[in-house]
């Protein structure tokens, strides 16, 4: 898989904490989960919804180190929620260690929302010293 | 001031049929008949209680083709570098709508944040509108521009408020959940056969079922303010005060009242211009510097067959070395539909007050109009006008 985008997660800090922001006030499911180093098996490690109260950020537990080559990746629903003629969307995934983003973090999809869109992406998990 | 009244009493009978010509006969006892052709129709008794949703385009009175609408800080940026060249001038002819808030912060409001703050909403509702226009007479550089704020304080129809179920609906919908995201071919595949065949038909019945119609009598607050600026030379360097435009509008749509929430709508709106300086031969010294007050109050009731509207408003204009000039106008009509595509219209209306720019006399004018149409008297394009729509982070 070459071209993907990754982010450099340090093994001394502690465990990584992900957070998901749905912009421009759309109406927004999502879902994220940790695939294997082969891009199988996803385990989902946090979902919920744009409009609720609860937090929208997750805490990957256990040794940074054994993230090492995994895929951390990311499925939302997208909706337009208002009647504007030009919506827009955006979705911006945050990867933090000691509530610092950390090489590669933000990630970001932004554009034009005509219409239900379904967002999916992956990054992939390094870990460093 | 001494008032002459002057009574004058115009009645015209109209009649309109679908895609037919227009009949019109009309009688007159009054010495205005040249001002009753001009203003006794109905409609001009009919005040216009909306805010103009770009108020620097209605400030400066500009129709605008193109007009430019930023959506992120660079194409902004870009928009505002074009409305000056690099000597200077301002260009002409620029027009811009724009919601500031949205395009630096719109990536970090969540639907969450938008429905927990009211300050949220407000601001993402708020446009700012750019316009610049030069003069019409050859030889004249002078350039005009306006910049607008038009806010939407209130606004009970706001599609990303009080709509649970629909929210709930969507919420039931599966995410795309691909088992391997080793070939990301497969999965640009596997995704837009997920968006065609599960979630645009999912959201599409979410809608029929649970989407809330926006009321054509919602519940709003707007205002709206457009200062303007003249530069005499075309220069941006050269910029001097003009004349101020403020608009408010708040509308009551009788929320959770059973039998009128629906059904009417009661709207009280006010509009000032300060400072507009008028050109017109008949006025001593050919020019004054003028300001221009009116409030109105409309209520507007209908079904889907019958409807009803009343209005009156009150026009203040005050210039410096001459009294105050006010009027009072009035206007109420009915619609009844008589059939699909044939609606009676009943309507009357008047006028009181003295004449702008004469300043000597009080006139009372009434006039009535009946007819049939193929459309109620409020129109669809006036309903938008009346909700707003302004909903739109």
């Amino acid at each position: 898989m070459a071209g993907i985008k990754s982010v450099r997660l340090s093994a001394a800090a502690g465990p990584p904490n992900v957070e998901i922001t749905i912009g421009h006030a759309q109406f927004g499911k999502y879902e994220l989960s940790l695939f294997d180093t082969d891009g199988r098996n996803p385990v989902v490690v946090g979902s919920g919804l744009s409009h609720d109260k609860l937090p929208d950020n997750f805490q990957i537990d256990g040794n940074p180190q054994a993230l090492n080559g995994r895929f951390l990746s990311w499925s939302a629903n997208i909706i337009p929620a208002g009647n504007e003629s030009n919506a827009q969307f955006s979705l911006t995934i945050n990867v933090r260690q000691n509530n610092r983003d950390v090489a590669g973090s933000p990630i970001t999809s932004q554009g034009p929302l005509p219409g239900p869109r379904a967002d999916f992406g992956f990054v992939k998990l390094e870990v460093g010293a | 001031m001494t008032a002459r009244r002057v009574l004058g009493v115009l009645a015209a009978v109209s009649i309109f049929l679908p895609a037919a010509a227009e009949c019109q006969t009309e009688t007159t006892t009054s010495t205005f008949r040249s001002t009753a052709e001009m203003e006794l129709k109905i409609k001009n008794a009919v005040a216009d209680l909306t805010v103009p949703e770009s108020p620097a385009f209605a400030a400066l009175g500009l129709s605008p083709e193109t007009i430019v609408r930023p959506s992120t800080p660079r194409e902004f940026a870009t928009a505002l570098l074009n409305g000056v060249d690099r000597k200077g001038h301002l260009q002409t002819g620029v027009a811009l709508d724009v919601a500031p808030y949205l395009v630096f912060v719109a990536n970090r409001i969540t639907l969450s944040d938008y429905r927990r703050s009211r300050v949220t909403q407000i601001l993402s509702r708020t446009t700012a509108s750019l316009a610049t226009t030069k003069a019409t007479t050859e030889g004249d550089r002078t350039v005009r521009t306006a910049i607008g704020f038009h806010a939407t304080l209130i606004d009970s129809e706001d599609p990303r408020l009080g709509n649970d179920q629909l929210m709930k609906c969507f919420s039931d919908l599966p995410l795309f959940q691909p088992p391997s995201i080793a070939d990301p071919n497969v999965l640009d595949l596997l995704k837009k056969t997920f968006e065609d065949t599960v979630l645009v038909p999912g959201v599409n019945a979410c809608r029929t079922r649970f989407q809330r119609n926006a009321r054509w009598n919602g519940t709003s607050w707007i205002v709206a303010v457009a200062p303007t600026w003249i530069s005499p030379t075309g220069l941006a360097a050269n910029l001097d005060t003009g004349p101020v435009a403020a608009w408010t509008s708040l509308s009551y749509g009788f929320d959770r009242v059973p039998g009128l929430e629906n059904n009417a709508q009661i709207t009280a709106h006010f509009r000032h211009l300060s400072n507009e300086l008028v050109t017109d031969a008949a006025l001593p010294g050919g020019k004054e510097s003028r300001d221009t007050s009116i409030a109105g109050v409309g209520l507007r009731a209908g079904t889907t067959g019958f409807g009803v509207s009343f209005e009156v408003s009150y026009l203040r204009t005050a210039a410096a070395g001459r009294s105050d000039d006010t009027s009072t106008r009035w206007a109420a009509g009915a619609d009844r539909r008589l059939a699909d595509n044939l609606w009676l219209n009943l309507s009357i209306g008047g006028d009181q007050g003295a004449q702008t720019g004469t300043g000597n006399g009080v006139t009372l004018l009434t006039g009535l109009k009946f007819g049939l149409s193929k459309d109620p008297s409020l129109t669809d394009d006036q309903v938008r006008k009346l909700i707003g729509a302004q909903s739109r982070p």
